[in-house]
Protein backbone atom coordinates (compact mmCIF):
# COMPACT_ATOMS: atom_id res chain seq x y z
CA UNK A 1 0.00 0.00 0.00
CA UNK A 2 1.45 3.02 -1.25
CA UNK A 3 1.38 6.28 1.23
CA UNK A 4 0.17 9.25 -0.74
CA UNK A 5 0.66 11.59 1.84
CA UNK A 6 2.61 11.68 5.13
CA UNK A 7 2.50 14.54 7.92
CA UNK A 8 4.71 13.74 11.14
CA UNK A 9 4.23 16.34 14.29
CA UNK A 10 3.76 19.11 12.14
CA UNK A 11 3.31 22.45 13.81
CA UNK A 12 2.01 26.06 12.56
CA UNK A 13 1.92 29.05 14.28
CA UNK A 14 0.81 32.15 12.73
CA UNK A 15 1.58 35.58 14.04
CA UNK A 16 -1.24 37.34 15.86
CA UNK A 17 -0.99 40.65 14.33
CA UNK A 18 -0.01 44.27 15.30
CA UNK A 19 -2.30 44.56 18.17
CA UNK A 20 -0.75 41.60 20.15
CA UNK A 21 2.67 41.99 18.97
CA UNK A 22 5.55 38.94 19.52
CA UNK A 23 2.21 36.95 20.31
CA UNK A 24 1.38 33.76 18.26
CA UNK A 25 -1.85 31.55 17.39
CA UNK A 26 -0.77 27.86 17.40
CA UNK A 27 -3.09 26.26 14.74
CA UNK A 28 -1.34 23.09 14.25
CA UNK A 29 0.36 21.49 17.00
CA UNK A 30 1.72 18.22 16.33
CA UNK A 31 -0.41 16.97 14.03
CA UNK A 32 0.53 13.37 12.55
CA UNK A 33 -1.35 11.68 9.54
CA UNK A 34 -0.59 9.33 6.88
CA UNK A 35 -3.03 8.90 3.86
CA UNK A 36 -2.71 5.84 1.83
CA UNK A 37 -3.38 5.24 -2.26
CA UNK A 38 -6.84 5.72 -3.03
CA UNK A 39 -8.26 6.71 0.38
CA UNK A 40 -11.15 9.19 0.76
CA UNK A 41 -10.65 10.54 3.95
CA UNK A 42 -12.86 12.60 6.01
CA UNK A 43 -11.23 15.44 7.97
CA UNK A 44 -13.88 16.42 11.23
CA UNK A 45 -13.00 18.94 13.50
CA UNK A 46 -14.81 21.64 15.31
CA UNK A 47 -13.90 25.13 14.55
CA UNK A 48 -10.37 26.32 15.15
CA UNK A 49 -9.28 22.84 15.41
CA UNK A 50 -6.38 23.36 12.30
CA UNK A 51 -8.13 21.52 9.40
CA UNK A 52 -8.20 24.46 7.21
CA UNK A 53 -4.63 25.04 8.15
CA UNK A 54 -3.41 21.23 7.79
CA UNK A 55 -4.87 20.99 4.29
CA UNK A 56 -3.00 24.36 2.82
CA UNK A 57 0.09 22.85 4.03
CA UNK A 58 -0.71 19.08 2.65
CA UNK A 59 -1.12 21.63 -0.83
CA UNK A 60 1.99 23.30 -0.09
CA UNK A 61 1.03 26.73 0.39
CA UNK A 62 1.53 27.41 4.01
CA UNK A 63 5.31 26.20 5.40
CA UNK A 64 4.82 24.19 8.79
CA UNK A 65 7.08 26.01 11.25
CA UNK A 66 8.32 21.97 12.15
CA UNK A 67 7.43 19.05 11.53
CA UNK A 68 7.84 16.84 8.20
CA UNK A 69 5.30 16.24 5.20
CA UNK A 70 6.07 14.07 2.96
CA UNK A 71 4.15 13.12 -0.75
CA UNK A 72 4.22 10.17 -2.60
CA UNK A 73 7.15 9.02 -0.93
CA UNK A 74 9.53 11.94 -0.77
CA UNK A 75 9.95 15.31 0.86
CA UNK A 76 9.22 18.81 -1.82
CA UNK A 77 12.19 21.14 -2.61
CA UNK A 78 12.17 23.95 0.21
CA UNK A 79 10.71 26.23 -2.46
CA UNK A 80 8.94 24.41 -4.57
CA UNK A 81 5.40 23.06 -4.36
CA UNK A 82 4.10 19.13 -4.52
CA UNK A 83 3.19 18.01 -7.98
CA UNK A 84 -0.23 15.93 -8.52
CA UNK A 85 -1.56 17.79 -5.67
CA UNK A 86 -4.65 19.82 -5.89
CA UNK A 87 -6.87 21.77 -3.91
CA UNK A 88 -10.14 23.15 -3.74
CA UNK A 89 -10.95 25.89 -1.29
CA UNK A 90 -14.06 26.90 1.55
CA UNK A 91 -14.22 30.07 -0.56
CA UNK A 92 -14.35 31.42 -4.02
CA UNK A 93 -10.28 31.90 -5.06
CA UNK A 94 -10.79 32.53 -8.67
CA UNK A 95 -10.78 35.60 -11.41
CA UNK A 96 -14.62 36.76 -10.22
CA UNK A 97 -14.52 38.89 -13.81
CA UNK A 98 -13.91 35.47 -15.58
CA UNK A 99 -16.36 33.41 -17.06
CA UNK A 100 -16.73 29.25 -15.81
CA UNK A 101 -14.85 28.32 -19.32
CA UNK A 102 -12.84 31.05 -19.17
CA UNK A 103 -11.68 30.15 -15.67
CA UNK A 104 -10.91 26.68 -16.57
CA UNK A 105 -9.25 27.32 -19.82
CA UNK A 106 -7.36 29.63 -17.83
CA UNK A 107 -6.58 26.46 -15.08
CA UNK A 108 -5.62 24.39 -18.31
CA UNK A 109 -3.44 26.80 -20.02
CA UNK A 110 -0.87 26.76 -16.64
CA UNK A 111 -0.93 22.77 -17.03
CA UNK A 112 1.11 23.27 -20.92
CA UNK A 113 -1.74 21.05 -22.66
CA UNK A 114 -1.80 21.40 -26.42
CA UNK A 115 -5.17 23.16 -27.63
CA UNK A 116 -6.90 20.08 -28.24
CA UNK A 117 -6.16 18.26 -25.01
CA UNK A 118 -7.31 22.02 -23.49
CA UNK A 119 -10.36 21.60 -24.68
CA UNK A 120 -11.29 18.25 -24.15
CA UNK A 121 -10.06 18.42 -20.41
CA UNK A 122 -12.32 21.91 -19.90
CA UNK A 123 -15.31 20.26 -21.40
CA UNK A 124 -14.73 17.00 -19.34
CA UNK A 125 -14.45 18.93 -16.33
CA UNK A 126 -17.46 21.10 -16.97
CA UNK A 127 -19.81 17.46 -17.70
CA UNK A 128 -18.06 16.32 -14.53
CA UNK A 129 -19.43 18.90 -12.38
CA UNK A 130 -22.74 19.77 -13.93
CA UNK A 131 -21.84 23.43 -15.05
CA UNK A 132 -21.71 22.88 -19.08
CA UNK A 133 -24.52 25.05 -19.37
CA UNK A 134 -23.18 27.83 -16.86
CA UNK A 135 -19.77 27.59 -18.64
CA UNK A 136 -20.66 31.35 -20.22
CA UNK A 137 -21.73 33.01 -17.07
CA UNK A 138 -19.25 35.08 -14.91
CA UNK A 139 -18.20 33.53 -11.98
CA UNK A 140 -18.98 36.73 -9.69
CA UNK A 141 -23.00 35.41 -10.70
CA UNK A 142 -22.26 32.28 -9.42
CA UNK A 143 -24.35 31.06 -6.63
CA UNK A 144 -21.83 29.24 -3.75
CA UNK A 145 -23.38 25.81 -5.11
CA UNK A 146 -22.03 26.23 -8.37
CA UNK A 147 -18.48 28.01 -6.82
CA UNK A 148 -18.05 24.89 -5.31
CA UNK A 149 -18.54 22.63 -8.52
CA UNK A 150 -16.10 25.19 -10.21
CA UNK A 151 -13.33 24.28 -7.08
CA UNK A 152 -13.63 20.77 -8.12
CA UNK A 153 -13.56 21.38 -12.12
CA UNK A 154 -10.41 23.86 -11.65
CA UNK A 155 -8.63 20.92 -9.31
CA UNK A 156 -9.40 17.82 -11.55
CA UNK A 157 -8.18 19.82 -14.58
CA UNK A 158 -4.96 18.85 -14.37
CA UNK A 159 -5.54 15.35 -12.81
CA UNK A 160 -4.25 15.47 -9.65
CA UNK A 161 -3.39 12.16 -7.26
CA UNK A 162 -4.12 13.97 -4.29
CA UNK A 163 -6.98 15.97 -4.05
CA UNK A 164 -7.58 18.44 -1.11
CA UNK A 165 -11.06 19.87 -0.53
CA UNK A 166 -11.89 22.57 1.96
CA UNK A 167 -15.16 22.42 3.23
CA UNK A 168 -16.41 21.26 -0.43
CA UNK A 169 -20.00 20.24 0.54
CA UNK A 170 -20.75 23.31 2.66
CA UNK A 171 -23.48 25.62 0.51
CA UNK A 172 -24.87 22.70 -1.72
CA UNK A 173 -28.56 22.22 -1.55
CA UNK A 174 -29.43 18.60 -1.03
CA UNK A 175 -29.95 17.48 -4.61
CA UNK A 176 -26.47 19.59 -5.17
CA UNK A 177 -24.91 17.60 -2.25
CA UNK A 178 -25.87 14.15 -3.33
CA UNK A 179 -24.24 14.69 -6.99
CA UNK A 180 -21.24 16.11 -5.65
CA UNK A 181 -21.02 13.13 -3.00
CA UNK A 182 -21.62 11.12 -6.57
CA UNK A 183 -18.35 12.86 -8.07
CA UNK A 184 -16.36 12.26 -5.10
CA UNK A 185 -16.25 8.74 -5.33
CA UNK A 186 -16.15 8.79 -8.96
CA UNK A 187 -13.09 10.08 -8.40
CA UNK A 188 -12.59 7.73 -5.74
CA UNK A 189 -13.07 5.08 -7.56
CA UNK A 190 -10.72 6.66 -10.68
CA UNK A 191 -8.21 6.22 -7.64
CA UNK A 192 -7.42 10.05 -6.72
CA UNK A 193 -6.76 10.18 -3.50
CA UNK A 194 -9.46 12.49 -1.48
CA UNK A 195 -9.04 14.37 1.57
CA UNK A 196 -12.58 15.84 2.62
CA UNK A 197 -12.34 18.50 5.05
CA UNK A 198 -16.74 18.88 6.00
CA UNK A 199 -18.82 19.86 8.69
CA UNK A 200 -21.56 17.20 6.69
CA UNK A 201 -21.55 14.40 9.03
CA UNK A 202 -23.88 12.45 7.01
CA UNK A 203 -22.01 12.94 3.63
CA UNK A 204 -18.81 11.62 5.79
CA UNK A 205 -20.22 9.26 7.15
CA UNK A 206 -21.32 7.88 3.50
CA UNK A 207 -18.23 8.71 1.70
CA UNK A 208 -15.45 8.14 3.83
CA UNK A 209 -13.06 5.41 4.50
CA UNK A 210 -11.74 6.50 7.50
CA UNK A 211 -12.77 9.73 9.59
CA UNK A 212 -10.40 11.76 11.63
CA UNK A 213 -11.26 14.15 14.36
CA UNK A 214 -9.14 16.59 14.47
CA UNK A 215 -8.98 18.90 18.11
CA UNK A 216 -6.78 21.48 19.02
CA UNK A 217 -4.72 20.83 16.01
CA UNK A 218 -3.87 17.47 16.34
CA UNK A 219 -5.39 14.27 14.92
CA UNK A 220 -6.77 13.37 17.86
CA UNK A 221 -9.13 10.76 16.65
CA UNK A 222 -9.63 7.88 13.96
CA UNK A 223 -13.04 6.26 13.22
CA UNK A 224 -14.25 3.53 10.84
CA UNK A 225 -17.29 4.96 9.64
CA UNK A 226 -18.83 1.28 8.38
CA UNK A 227 -18.72 0.15 12.19
CA UNK A 228 -22.04 2.29 12.74
CA UNK A 229 -25.19 0.58 13.27
CA UNK A 230 -27.33 3.70 13.48
CA UNK A 231 -29.42 1.98 16.21
CA UNK A 232 -30.76 3.69 19.05
CA UNK A 233 -30.51 3.75 23.03
CA UNK A 234 -32.31 5.64 25.55
CA UNK A 235 -29.99 6.81 27.86
CA UNK A 236 -31.99 7.59 31.53
CA UNK A 237 -30.68 9.59 34.79
CA UNK A 238 -32.66 7.43 37.37
CA UNK A 239 -32.84 7.48 40.99
CA UNK A 240 -31.00 4.43 42.87
CA UNK A 241 -29.92 2.80 39.59
CA UNK A 242 -28.91 -0.33 40.44
CA UNK A 243 -32.14 -1.48 42.15
CA UNK A 244 -33.75 0.87 38.89
CA UNK A 245 -31.55 -1.60 36.55
CA UNK A 246 -33.25 -4.54 38.51
CA UNK A 247 -36.22 -3.77 37.71
CA UNK A 248 -36.08 -3.03 34.53
CA UNK A 249 -34.34 -5.71 33.41
CA UNK A 250 -37.52 -8.03 34.26
CA UNK A 251 -39.31 -6.19 31.35
CA UNK A 252 -36.09 -5.17 28.98
CA UNK A 253 -33.32 -7.83 29.44
CA UNK A 254 -31.03 -5.83 27.34
CA UNK A 255 -31.35 -2.96 29.26
CA UNK A 256 -27.51 -2.48 30.85
CA UNK A 257 -26.17 -0.25 33.96
CA UNK A 258 -23.20 2.00 32.85
CA UNK A 259 -22.07 4.40 35.47
CA UNK A 260 -24.69 5.30 36.73
CA UNK A 261 -27.18 5.58 33.68
CA UNK A 262 -29.19 2.90 32.22
CA UNK A 263 -28.45 2.37 28.65
CA UNK A 264 -31.78 1.02 26.99
CA UNK A 265 -31.73 -0.18 22.73
CA UNK A 266 -34.77 0.69 21.42
CA UNK A 267 -34.60 -1.30 18.57
CA UNK A 268 -38.31 -0.35 16.81
CA UNK A 269 -39.55 0.65 19.75
CA UNK A 270 -40.55 4.49 21.26
CA UNK A 271 -38.47 5.84 23.77
CA UNK A 272 -42.54 6.81 25.03
CA UNK A 273 -43.07 2.77 25.26
CA UNK A 274 -39.47 2.29 27.35
CA UNK A 275 -40.52 5.76 29.66
CA UNK A 276 -44.46 4.26 30.27
CA UNK A 277 -42.21 0.88 31.28
CA UNK A 278 -40.08 2.46 33.51
CA UNK A 279 -42.90 4.07 35.19
CA UNK A 280 -44.90 0.65 35.63
CA UNK A 281 -42.11 -0.70 37.33
CA UNK A 282 -41.19 2.20 39.56
CA UNK A 283 -38.20 3.28 38.04
CA UNK A 284 -37.74 7.25 38.55
CA UNK A 285 -36.26 8.85 35.80
CA UNK A 286 -34.91 11.50 36.12
CA UNK A 287 -33.51 12.54 32.57
CA UNK A 288 -33.13 10.87 29.56
CA UNK A 289 -31.80 11.06 26.24
CA UNK A 290 -31.29 9.57 22.99
CA UNK A 291 -27.85 8.52 21.65
CA UNK A 292 -27.37 7.02 18.49
CA UNK A 293 -24.57 4.79 17.07
CA UNK A 294 -23.31 7.14 14.62
CA UNK A 295 -20.56 9.60 13.58
CA UNK A 296 -22.30 12.33 15.18
CA UNK A 297 -22.46 10.86 18.36
CA UNK A 298 -19.11 9.28 18.18
CA UNK A 299 -17.69 12.72 17.47
CA UNK A 300 -19.78 14.88 20.24
CA UNK A 301 -18.26 12.39 22.53
CA UNK A 302 -14.98 12.75 21.31
CA UNK A 303 -15.11 16.12 21.27
CA UNK A 304 -16.56 15.99 25.32
CA UNK A 305 -19.80 18.22 24.37
CA UNK A 306 -23.25 17.04 24.44
CA UNK A 307 -24.96 15.77 21.52
CA UNK A 308 -27.97 16.35 22.56
CA UNK A 309 -29.90 18.33 24.85
CA UNK A 310 -31.25 16.23 27.91
CA UNK A 311 -34.97 15.75 27.77
CA UNK A 312 -37.29 17.27 30.42
CA UNK A 313 -38.17 15.30 33.34
CA UNK A 314 -40.57 12.53 32.70
CA UNK B 1 20.68 31.22 -2.01
CA UNK B 2 18.01 28.57 -1.61
CA UNK B 3 15.90 31.64 -2.51
CA UNK B 4 17.44 32.40 -5.73
CA UNK B 5 18.35 28.75 -6.63
CA UNK B 6 14.20 28.52 -6.94
CA UNK B 7 14.24 31.33 -9.23
CA UNK B 8 16.70 30.08 -11.64
CA UNK B 9 14.25 28.17 -13.30
CA UNK B 10 13.14 29.94 -16.49
CA UNK B 11 9.39 31.17 -16.38
CA UNK B 12 7.46 29.07 -19.15
CA UNK B 13 6.26 31.51 -21.69
CA UNK B 14 2.84 29.94 -22.28
CA UNK B 15 1.79 30.68 -18.18
CA UNK B 16 2.99 34.14 -18.38
CA UNK B 17 1.29 35.16 -21.19
CA UNK B 18 -1.80 33.44 -19.74
CA UNK B 19 -1.32 35.32 -16.56
CA UNK B 20 -0.38 38.78 -18.10
CA UNK B 21 -3.83 37.94 -20.46
CA UNK B 22 -5.86 37.56 -17.10
CA UNK B 23 -4.49 40.69 -15.47
CA UNK B 24 -5.46 42.57 -18.65
CA UNK B 25 -9.05 41.05 -18.76
CA UNK B 26 -9.45 42.34 -14.86
CA UNK B 27 -9.11 45.85 -15.95
CA UNK B 28 -10.92 45.97 -19.12
CA UNK B 29 -14.06 44.48 -17.18
CA UNK B 30 -13.92 46.04 -13.33
CA UNK B 31 -14.25 49.73 -14.39
CA UNK B 32 -10.52 49.92 -13.75
CA UNK B 33 -9.87 50.87 -17.28
CA UNK B 34 -12.47 53.74 -17.38
CA UNK B 35 -10.48 55.81 -14.38
CA UNK B 36 -7.15 55.32 -16.08
CA UNK B 37 -8.78 56.53 -19.87
CA UNK B 38 -9.94 59.93 -17.75
CA UNK B 39 -6.67 60.09 -16.62
CA UNK B 40 -4.71 59.53 -19.33
CA UNK B 41 -6.94 61.34 -21.82
CA UNK B 42 -6.22 64.45 -19.61
CA UNK B 43 -3.47 66.07 -20.82
CA UNK B 44 -5.46 66.46 -24.37
CA UNK B 45 -7.33 69.26 -22.48
CA UNK B 46 -3.98 70.56 -20.37
CA UNK B 47 -0.75 70.83 -22.73
CA UNK B 48 -2.48 72.30 -25.43
CA UNK B 49 -0.23 74.80 -27.07
CA UNK B 50 2.80 73.87 -25.03
CA UNK B 51 6.53 73.19 -25.49
CA UNK B 52 7.39 69.74 -26.96
CA UNK B 53 9.09 69.19 -23.59
CA UNK B 54 6.20 70.16 -21.75
CA UNK B 55 4.28 67.88 -23.64
CA UNK B 56 5.96 64.76 -23.08
CA UNK B 57 6.81 65.83 -19.47
CA UNK B 58 3.37 65.50 -18.69
CA UNK B 59 2.74 62.24 -21.13
CA UNK B 60 5.42 60.56 -18.69
CA UNK B 61 3.66 62.04 -15.46
CA UNK B 62 0.08 61.28 -16.80
CA UNK B 63 1.07 57.60 -17.84
CA UNK B 64 2.68 56.77 -14.12
CA UNK B 65 -0.44 58.14 -12.34
CA UNK B 66 -3.05 56.03 -14.88
CA UNK B 67 -0.53 52.97 -14.76
CA UNK B 68 -1.00 53.67 -10.80
CA UNK B 69 -4.41 53.45 -10.80
CA UNK B 70 -4.75 50.13 -13.12
CA UNK B 71 -1.98 48.31 -11.66
CA UNK B 72 -1.20 48.88 -8.05
CA UNK B 73 -4.56 47.39 -6.35
CA UNK B 74 -4.82 45.05 -8.72
CA UNK B 75 -1.46 43.83 -8.81
CA UNK B 76 -1.82 43.43 -5.02
CA UNK B 77 -5.16 42.12 -5.22
CA UNK B 78 -4.08 38.94 -7.24
CA UNK B 79 -1.91 37.80 -4.23
CA UNK B 80 -4.27 39.16 -1.45
CA UNK B 81 -7.65 37.49 -2.64
CA UNK B 82 -6.25 33.94 -3.12
CA UNK B 83 -6.01 33.75 -6.84
CA UNK B 84 -1.90 33.68 -6.40
CA UNK B 85 -2.37 30.09 -4.11
CA UNK B 86 -4.76 28.52 -7.04
CA UNK B 87 -2.05 29.25 -9.35
CA UNK B 88 0.34 27.72 -7.28
CA UNK B 89 -1.68 25.00 -7.10
CA UNK B 90 -1.40 24.77 -10.87
CA UNK B 91 2.04 24.59 -10.51
CA UNK B 92 2.95 28.16 -11.31
CA UNK B 93 6.02 29.87 -9.21
CA UNK B 94 6.72 32.69 -8.09
CA UNK B 95 8.61 34.71 -11.07
CA UNK B 96 6.18 33.47 -13.66
CA UNK B 97 3.33 34.92 -11.68
CA UNK B 98 5.67 38.24 -11.41
CA UNK B 99 6.61 37.85 -14.87
CA UNK B 100 2.59 37.58 -16.21
CA UNK B 101 1.71 40.69 -13.88
CA UNK B 102 4.37 42.68 -14.85
CA UNK B 103 3.96 42.34 -18.74
CA UNK B 104 0.22 42.53 -17.69
CA UNK B 105 0.73 45.90 -16.61
CA UNK B 106 3.33 47.38 -19.12
CA UNK B 107 0.80 46.20 -22.07
CA UNK B 108 -1.74 48.46 -20.31
CA UNK B 109 0.88 51.22 -19.95
CA UNK B 110 1.76 51.19 -23.47
CA UNK B 111 -1.80 51.65 -24.60
CA UNK B 112 -2.25 54.36 -22.22
CA UNK B 113 1.06 55.81 -23.61
CA UNK B 114 -0.05 55.19 -27.26
CA UNK B 115 -3.32 57.21 -26.72
CA UNK B 116 -1.39 60.28 -25.64
CA UNK B 117 0.98 59.79 -27.86
CA UNK B 118 -1.04 62.37 -30.68
CA UNK B 119 -1.07 65.34 -28.46
CA UNK B 120 2.76 64.60 -27.37
CA UNK B 121 3.83 64.66 -30.93
CA UNK B 122 1.25 67.09 -32.30
CA UNK B 123 4.00 69.02 -34.59
CA UNK B 124 6.91 67.42 -34.43
CA UNK B 125 8.73 66.79 -37.83
CA UNK B 126 10.09 64.02 -39.59
CA UNK B 127 13.57 64.99 -38.40
CA UNK B 128 12.58 64.86 -34.62
CA UNK B 129 11.52 60.76 -34.94
CA UNK B 130 14.70 59.49 -33.60
CA UNK B 131 15.03 61.18 -30.57
CA UNK B 132 11.33 61.07 -30.10
CA UNK B 133 12.16 57.22 -30.43
CA UNK B 134 14.65 57.78 -28.01
CA UNK B 135 12.27 59.80 -25.27
CA UNK B 136 9.89 56.78 -25.60
CA UNK B 137 12.45 54.35 -24.86
CA UNK B 138 12.93 56.48 -21.62
CA UNK B 139 9.37 56.72 -20.21
CA UNK B 140 9.25 52.33 -21.43
CA UNK B 141 11.79 52.40 -18.80
CA UNK B 142 10.27 54.74 -16.13
CA UNK B 143 7.03 52.08 -16.45
CA UNK B 144 9.04 49.17 -16.27
CA UNK B 145 10.62 50.30 -13.11
CA UNK B 146 7.42 51.29 -11.64
CA UNK B 147 6.06 48.24 -12.13
CA UNK B 148 8.51 46.98 -10.88
CA UNK B 149 8.36 48.34 -7.50
CA UNK B 150 4.88 48.55 -7.52
CA UNK B 151 5.05 44.41 -7.26
CA UNK B 152 7.49 44.53 -4.66
CA UNK B 153 4.96 46.58 -2.52
CA UNK B 154 2.22 44.33 -3.47
CA UNK B 155 3.80 41.14 -1.94
CA UNK B 156 3.44 43.24 1.38
CA UNK B 157 0.48 45.16 1.04
CA UNK B 158 -2.65 44.20 0.41
CA UNK B 159 -4.83 46.02 -2.50
CA UNK B 160 -5.61 49.32 -1.09
CA UNK B 161 -2.77 49.63 0.90
CA UNK B 162 -0.64 49.25 -2.33
CA UNK B 163 -2.68 51.88 -3.75
CA UNK B 164 -1.98 54.37 -1.14
CA UNK B 165 1.63 53.19 -0.96
CA UNK B 166 2.16 53.86 -4.67
CA UNK B 167 0.29 57.30 -4.89
CA UNK B 168 2.40 58.72 -1.94
CA UNK B 169 5.49 57.35 -3.17
CA UNK B 170 4.89 59.44 -6.26
CA UNK B 171 4.60 62.53 -3.91
CA UNK B 172 7.16 61.66 -0.91
CA UNK B 173 9.85 61.10 -3.32
CA UNK B 174 10.54 63.91 -5.06
CA UNK B 175 9.72 65.73 -1.39
CA UNK B 176 12.49 63.96 -0.19
CA UNK B 177 14.72 64.76 -2.45
CA UNK B 178 14.16 68.56 -3.21
CA UNK B 179 12.40 70.32 -0.35
CA UNK B 180 15.75 70.24 1.77
CA UNK B 181 14.27 67.72 4.68
CA UNK B 182 17.18 65.38 4.45
CA UNK B 183 19.33 68.61 5.45
CA UNK B 184 17.64 68.25 8.64
CA UNK B 185 18.84 64.72 9.48
CA UNK B 186 22.21 63.36 10.65
CA UNK B 187 24.72 62.82 7.71
CA UNK B 188 24.66 59.59 7.95
CA UNK B 189 20.76 58.82 7.79
CA UNK B 190 20.46 61.66 5.68
CA UNK B 191 23.20 59.84 3.01
CA UNK B 192 21.28 56.21 3.64
CA UNK B 193 17.59 58.02 2.63
CA UNK B 194 18.52 59.83 -0.62
CA UNK B 195 20.75 56.99 -1.94
CA UNK B 196 17.01 54.92 -1.44
CA UNK B 197 14.95 57.77 -2.69
CA UNK B 198 17.62 58.54 -5.65
CA UNK B 199 17.33 54.26 -6.57
CA UNK B 200 13.44 54.57 -7.44
CA UNK B 201 12.66 55.43 -10.75
CA UNK B 202 10.81 58.92 -10.77
CA UNK B 203 9.31 61.39 -12.83
CA UNK B 204 12.71 63.90 -12.46
CA UNK B 205 15.38 61.14 -14.01
CA UNK B 206 12.91 61.01 -17.06
CA UNK B 207 12.02 64.52 -17.32
CA UNK B 208 16.05 65.27 -16.88
CA UNK B 209 16.73 62.32 -19.76
CA UNK B 210 13.59 64.08 -22.14
CA UNK B 211 15.65 67.37 -21.30
CA UNK B 212 18.80 65.98 -22.66
CA UNK B 213 17.81 64.08 -25.88
CA UNK B 214 15.03 67.33 -26.65
CA UNK B 215 17.91 69.94 -25.47
CA UNK B 216 21.25 68.45 -26.46
CA UNK B 217 21.58 69.09 -23.03
CA UNK B 218 24.34 66.65 -21.16
CA UNK B 219 22.73 63.56 -19.58
CA UNK B 220 22.46 62.73 -15.74
CA UNK B 221 24.29 59.78 -15.39
CA UNK B 222 22.47 58.50 -12.60
CA UNK B 223 19.04 59.16 -14.06
CA UNK B 224 20.22 56.78 -16.63
CA UNK B 225 21.63 54.37 -14.47
CA UNK B 226 18.90 54.63 -12.13
CA UNK B 227 15.71 54.42 -15.30
CA UNK B 228 17.88 51.82 -16.92
CA UNK B 229 18.53 48.92 -14.15
CA UNK B 230 15.91 49.53 -11.89
CA UNK B 231 13.22 47.26 -14.18
CA UNK B 232 15.66 44.35 -13.34
CA UNK B 233 15.99 45.37 -10.06
CA UNK B 234 12.96 45.61 -8.52
CA UNK B 235 11.11 42.82 -10.68
CA UNK B 236 13.75 40.44 -8.80
CA UNK B 237 13.53 41.60 -5.33
CA UNK B 238 9.73 41.05 -5.76
CA UNK B 239 10.52 37.49 -7.34
CA UNK B 240 12.40 37.00 -4.45
CA UNK B 241 9.95 38.46 -1.97
CA UNK B 242 7.19 36.18 -3.34
CA UNK B 243 8.95 33.24 -3.61
CA UNK B 244 9.61 33.69 -0.02
CA UNK B 245 6.23 34.60 1.10
CA UNK B 246 3.81 31.53 1.96
CA UNK B 247 0.71 30.97 -0.94
CA UNK B 248 -2.08 30.86 1.46
CA UNK B 249 -0.42 33.38 3.76
CA UNK B 250 -2.58 36.02 3.44
CA UNK B 251 -5.43 33.70 3.22
CA UNK B 252 -5.24 33.08 7.30
CA UNK B 253 -4.53 36.42 8.55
Amino acid sequence: MSIVLSASRLVKRYRAGVAQWGASIEALRGMDLELAHGELLGLLGPNGAGKSTFLLCAAGLLRPDSGTLSWFGSSRAPFGRPPGVAYVPERSLYPRFLSVREALEFYATLHELSGTERAERVRAALDRVGLAEHSNKRIAHLSRGMVQRLGVAQAVIGRPRLLLMDETLSGLDPVGAREMRELLRGLRDEGVTIILSSHDMLSLEHLASRIVVMKDGQAHAAIDPSGFTGERTLVLTVDAPPLAARRLQTRRPSATLQGDELHIPLGSDSPEDVLAECLAVGVGVRASAIRRDDLEQRFFDLIDRPSRVAEPNV
Amino acid sequence: MKNIRALRDLPRLSCVVAIARIRIKRVLRTGLGVAALFIAGAPWLLVEGATLFARLSALAEFSVVSLTVLAAGAIADDIDSGEYAILLTHGVSAIEAIAGGAIGSLALGLVIVALQLPIALHGVVTWQLTPMLLCMFWLAALLAGWVGIMLLFATMLSGKANAVAMVGLLIAVPVGLESGLLERFPPAPAAVLRSALQAIPQLHYVNAMFRGVIYRSPASPLAAVVLLTSPIVWFTLAALRLNRIEGAGRLTQ
